[in-house]
């Protein structure tokens, strides 16, 4: 197979950063990107896109490790380069503080962000409703900006972007070797998987330039994270909750949790109403498939469900996905050689 | 009782301050008059990035860490106000990097979280192989100064925008003490040889995604002459000049460009910042703050003058100690004017 033709479905975090991946393993591969909706409309542009894991109950640590680890690895650099604020990846230190002591004094990411231990007594003086906390240094993804980038990337290295909504990844039997699944929520669609559900989550998106620092709830409901522009103050988690409209009593509730453990945000302007739906799920799906329909075989690599932590795994996921996807390649080799025997 | 206070830069209107919030109940006739040729925004406290950090070393001047000290927890307690914002007061952590190790300063255990860098931090900053990150706080001089106008007008402490020339000019006409706060034209009222202009150059630049302070040091050149990097609420400060004995007030090209390409070296980002303005100060250096009274024979009238300046590259960060350490020479003035029966504070 001279120029193996791979679609990916879905132009999230997931889906332009798996692409860019199989363009970076497989450079002789013709890759299209399709997706019904691009930045500034999809589900990572609502995320604060912050480095700090969410832990999958299926999927074993040392996997998650290894995903989170490539994702700051190679978010270190770009933050570290010219680069850094057209791609919207920036350093910001902060605290995530407990009301009680937590059953982890480590988490398993504690040795990959930088700097972690725990805050002092003079730290947590300024949470008086919280008994122990963590501070550390991580990364931080803004969005726009980071998917714009991974966008430019993608065209730079040929790669063609179209927007069109899959219904049926079967469809794209004829026009492609090679389907890569990462439509997120969209996969509880296109791929009948029950095992993803929403949880849906609000943000306020607010002008506060003189908050430098996050802060996070060890419970993860209640966060404020600092962007390039605008603080992301969160949140909710409504599991099964498909609603995508703002609900103006969960906007009041968010911004007196956040001013509770930042009072000086009650200055803070302009505030804009956000909500995603997190594709969630037990363990993160990256998996080959291979769907048949008389007798014509479709492979399929998955790559979606990362819920909370999208933005904490998803180069490690990207490099994983883009593996299965040369796998698949070889196996077609393998198949379209015995053919011609 | 009239109190004339010279120069409208921190030291001048938080002593002022000072002074009004802790005598104004005692002392029914008290006047507040501020004279200064330059208000905020014209001040070089309104120049300074507003970072909360001393030198490296006190120099064995423990007098001036205890007034470093006051100043952070005094503000460390305003930090849970929502008065905070209009302060131009807010948290900031940040890296100080060095080329080799050095010891400990002396206000590691004021600020919060201090502790070395990693060998993984260290990789952010190559050329740089010992460091240290702590949470510190930021105060920009162009909110915190008109936060502290705001507080005094209504206490009515009358502002004169007058050039003053000498003591003699305010201390007749009735002014019972004279506050001496005029950073580095102090030597313009009475001379002094230990007051020397430490000049610096910033540039001010848009560059928003950066959330960090970093502040280089060359052991070598001396303070504030190696690059350092200090987002504020609306622009990031560059900066790394300090030059002894320089008082020229105009920006230079050579300084610019040094500025600029040593910052860029230290954070590469910066190449896609937006300048957007550029400033040069005096620091009104000295080896310690001249912090203590004088009594002046004027003509036939003996004035009373406090000394409050000399505050170097550190003013925001001293500056409420020194006004507190101000209001208690004053009050021992009130005391010895019979002003006072008994010292503040020792009353029940």
């Amino acid at each position: 197979m001279a120029s193996p033709k791979v679609a990916v479905v879905g132009a999230g975090v997931i889906g332009l950063s798996t692409a860019l991946c199989i363009t970076e393993t497989c450079p002789s591969c013709s890759v299209a990107l399709l997706s019904d909706q691009f930045s500034p409309n999809t589900t990572s542009d609502v995320a604060a896109g912050m480095l700090i894991p969410h832990t999958y109950p299926d999927t074993p640590i040392h996997r998650q490790k290894q995903w989170f680890k490539e994702t700051f690895t190679y978010l270190f650099a770009i933050s570290n380069s010219a680069e850094a604020s057209e791609a919207g990846i920036h350093l910001v230190s902060g605290w995530q503080v407990f009301k009680s002591t937590p059953k982890e004094a480590l988490p398993f990411w504690s040795d990959i962000v930088l700097g972690f231990r725990a805050m002092s007594e003079a730290e947590l003086l300024k949470f008086p409703q919280h008994q122990f906390g963590q501070a550390f240094t991580t990364l931080k993804c803004d969005c726009p900006p980071y998917l714009l980038w991974l966008e430019k990337r993608l065209k730079a290295a040929g790669a063609q972007m179209y927007t069109r909504k899959v219904a049926d990844l079967w469809e794209l039997h004829s026009e492609y070797n090679i389907v890569v699944n990462c439509a997120g929520m969209g996969a509880h669609q296109l791929v009948g998987d029950k095992q993803l559900f929403p949880v849906r989550g609000q943000v306020l998106k607010v002008h506060a330039p003189w908050v430098k620092q996050f802060i996070r709830d060890g419970d993860g409901l209640t966060y404020i994270y600092p962007g390039i522009h605008r603080v992301t103050l969160g949140g909710t988690r409504e599991k099964g909750s498909w609603s995508l409209s703002p609900d103006a009593g969960t906007t009041k509730d968010i911004f007196d949790r956040c001013c509770s453990l930042e009072p000086s945000l009650q200055g803070a302007q302009d505030m804009e109403v956000k909500v995603g739906l997190r594709p969630s799920r037990q363990g993160v799906r990256v998996q080959r498939e291979v769907l048949s329909q008389g007798g014509v075989e479709l492979p399929v690599v998955h790559n979606y469900g990362h819920g909370a932590g999208g933005f904490s795994v998803h180069r490690g996921t990207a490099i994983e996905a883009a593996h299965l996807v040369e796998e698949c390649i070889s196996a077609l080799q393998v198949s379209s050689s015995r053919a011609k025997l | 009782m009239r109190v004339a206070i010279i120069g409208a830069g921190v030291i001048g209107l938080s002593s002022a301050l000072c002074i009004h919030e802790q005598f104004h109940g005692l002392v029914p006739s008290l006047e507040l008059e501020v004279y200064a040729d330059r208000f905020t925004p014209h001040t070089t406290s309104d120049g300074a990035a507003g970072l909360w950090q001393p030198y490296l070393s006190d120099h064995g001047n423990l007098q001036e860490t205890l007034w470093n000290k006051e100043t952070f927890d005094y503000l460390l307690r305003h930090m849970h106000s929502a008065a905070a914002k209009e302060m131009g007061l807010f948290l900031i952590s940040g890296y100080n990097l060095f080329t080799e190790p050095v010891p400990d300063p002396s206000w590691k255990n004021i600020v919060l979280g201090f502790r070395n860098l990693t060998p993984k931090e260290l990789e952010l900053f190559p050329g740089y192989s010992y460091g240290w990150f702590n949470t510190a706080l930021m105060l920009e001089g162009r909110s915190y100064l008109p936060w502290l106008t705001n507080r005094l007008t209504p206490r009515g402490v009358k502002f004169f925008h007058k050039k003053v020339e000498s003591f003699q000019e305010v201390s007749g006409d009735g002014v019972d003490v004279v506050l001496n706060c005029s950073g580095m034209r102090s030597g313009d009222l009475q001379p002094d040889p230990q007051l020397q202009p430490g000049r610096g150059q910033i540039i001010k630049v848009l560059a928003p995604w950066v959330k960090h302070f970093i502040v280089t040091h060359n052991l070598k050149s001396g303070i504030y002459n190696s690059p350092y990097i200090i987002p504020g609420s609306e622009f990031t400060v560059l900066g790394g000049v300090n030059q002894h004995g320089n008082w020229s007030e105009e920006n230079s090209a050579k300084d610019h460009k040094s500025v600029w390409d040593s910052c860029c070296q230290l954070l590469p980002t910066l190449q896609k910042a937006k300048i957007v303005d550029e400033w040069s100060g005096l620091r009104p250096a000295r080896p310690s703050v001249r912090l203590e009274r004088e009594s002046i024979r004027l003509g036939n009238v003996q004035a009373e003058v406090i000394h409050n300046y000399g505050h170097g590259g550190f003013g925001i960060t001293i500056h409420w100690g020194c006004a507190m350490a101000a209001a208690r020479l004053f009050g021992n003035i009130l005391q010895e004017k019979k002003q006072l029966a008994t010292p503040p504070g020792a009353r029940l």
